[in-house]
């Protein structure tokens, strides 16, 4: 058994002058805070990385700058899974006993930290060294390739794709620290910069500085009462030229397992999220979720199925589309409108019923899945 | 470790991959033993160059600045004839057929992958471009 039992997020954008651990103290102080507990009762730490300021042990180099002193600390690198592969992780180690309560934090000054460029660059080498790196594929690139597929074997069209951009930035448009709040339409996703082809500028994630963190723990610590009911996850694969496929992915295994793990069917959820990197993939997840059947999630969309007053609300801070993307903690940012929406706490954004939620995070180009269902109980 | 053989990703003119003795299955990405089934007897094989198209995506905003100067280029993942699949680049993809020894559009690697087209269309060489 594992409670969250508190949660901290940063506005995403720009945050001028603050370091990536700044960002991570900032969300961290939070989620303690929330949770109702003091810095010396944090016995575990789990962090992720950061691109600006890589460090062979950042977990520690954090705990010490924040002024703990954990029993257990370490960091984890599954790329967008991260997050939700920390939440796992603080799930069985809390209910295994090593800790009592895990503080899992993400931050980065993603945006302001370096030049665009090196941002991209860095991220690039995500590909093989010898076999992709040298031909000059971007990130844009390997979702590129992904949704060009998607859209050959089920007649997805660059408009629907549109349609997950559009609804984000909706979402957005009502959180205070969302990084992009204007509101667009699929004529606007059409017209902006080509980017990597069939994506365009508005269909990719924007890069943003900003920090997350929450507290698992053995027992609830206050009013709220979200728990982790059952998780999983596999990895397929690293590199996009080894994906076994592109249109059958590695989302659907991990959500089985997931439900395996907790006895939950799709049916029950009354608030899914899907925390995915890119739009591209979205609908790719949609049916692999079980949310939508193939092709049909941009109709979905277009009748506001995964709007806020929506059967299922998707993602109501705006995703990494429009809330932002400072890397781990983006992911990380679904969670915790996640548990906002849980706890009754998401002011005008608030669903009707948000008693279980389903997660997925994948890492890599489609690599690393974490699926995830969270409960709130009474 | 099999011996050092030289393909496209060390300036030759050529596509390479490993079959297994023990299990015959294909794979690109070299290594010293198969990852399928763990044998190490690998043979080293020469591909034909041909396939098709798995994938594709016009980059137009590059990363790095070899690749800037080829802006836009295509990505491409193609299914080759021998059964492996491998990530191409082309400068220029004609919508005719073979039409195109790829001429002057160098790839940075210094190869250029002549296409007859886009989606499911056949790869059918790989030059090396002086």
């Amino acid at each position: 058994m594992s409670f969250i039992t508190g949660v901290g997020l940063t506005s995403y954008g720009k945050h001028e002058g603050l370091s990536s651990l700044d960002l991570m103290s900032k969300a961290a102080a939070l989620a303690i805070s929330d949770a109702g507990l003091t810095r010396a009762e944090i016995d575990g730490i789990l962090c992720g990385y950061s691109t600006v300021s890589p460090h062979i042990m950042l977990a520690t180099v954090f705990a010490e700058h924040f002024g703990i002193g954990p029993s257990y600390a370490h960091a984890v690198q599954v790329g967008g899974a991260t997050g939700l592969a920390m939440t796992m992780l603080a799930h069985h180690l809390v209910d295994a006993g090593v800790a009592r309560h895990v503080l899992v934090v993400g931050g980065e000054n993603r945006l302001t930290g370096q030049s665009r460029d090196a941002s991209i660059a860095a991220l690039a080498q995500v590909g093989h060294p010898d076999y992709e790196v040298p031909l000059g594929p971007t990130i844009p690139a390997y979702y590129g390739l992904v949704a060009s597929r998607y859209m050959h074997e089920y007649g997805l069209t660059e408009q629907d794709l549109a349609e997950f951009a559009v609804l984000m930035r909706a979402h957005a448009a009502t959180h205070p620290g969302a990084q992009f709040r204007d509101r667009i339409t699929v004529a606007d996703v059409m017209a902006s910069k080509p980017v990597a082809l069939p994506l365009k500028l508005l269909d990719c994630c924007p890069v943003s500085d900003g920090g997350a963190a929450f507290v698992i723990s053995r027992g609830p610590t206050g009013e709220a009462r979200v728990r982790v009911r059952g998780c999983a996850q596999p990895h397929t694969h690293q590199h996009v030229t080894a994906a076994p496929t592109l249109s059958e992915l590695g989302a659907e295994i991990a959500i089985a397992k997931a439900k395996a793990a907790s006895g939950v069917a799709i049916s029950m959820c009354a608030m899914p999220r899907s925390m995915t990197a890119l739009p591209s993939h979205w609908p790719c997840f949609w049916r692999d979720l079980g949310l939508a059947a193939r092709g049909e999630a941009a109709a979905r969309v277009r009748s506001g199925y995964f709007s806020r007053d929506g059967e299922m609300p998707l993602n109501t801070h705006g995703g990494l589309l429009s809330y932002g993307h400072c890397g781990v903690g983006g992911a990380m940012a679904h969670l915790i409108e996640t548990h906002l929406q849980m706890t009754g706490r998401a002011g005008n954004r608030q669903v009707r019923d948000a008693s279980i939620a389903l997660l997925h995070g994948d890492g890599g180009v489609l690599s690393s899945h974490v699926s995830m269902f969270l409960e709130r109980v009474r | 470790m099999s011996a050092k053989f030289a393909d496209w990703t060390s300036g030759e003119a050529a596509i390479r991959y490993q079959s297994c003795a023990a299990c015959g299955r294909v794979q690109y990405f070299r290594r010293g033993f198969c990852a399928a089934c763990g044998a190490t007897e690998l043979a080293e094989q020469r591909a034909s160059g041909e396939g098709t198209v798995y994938a594709t995506s016009l980059v137009c905003r590059s990363a790095t600045p070899e690749t800037r100067t080829h802006v836009p280029y295509n990505i491409l993942l193609v299914d080759t004839a021998e059964g492996f699949r491998m990530m191409a680049m082309a400068t220029t993809i004609s919508p005719s057929p073979i039409a195109s020894r790829c001429g002057s559009s160098h790839s940075p690697d210094g190869w250029c992958h002549i296409l007859k087209g886009g989606m499911s269309r056949k790869v059918v060489a790989s030059q090396r471009v002086a």
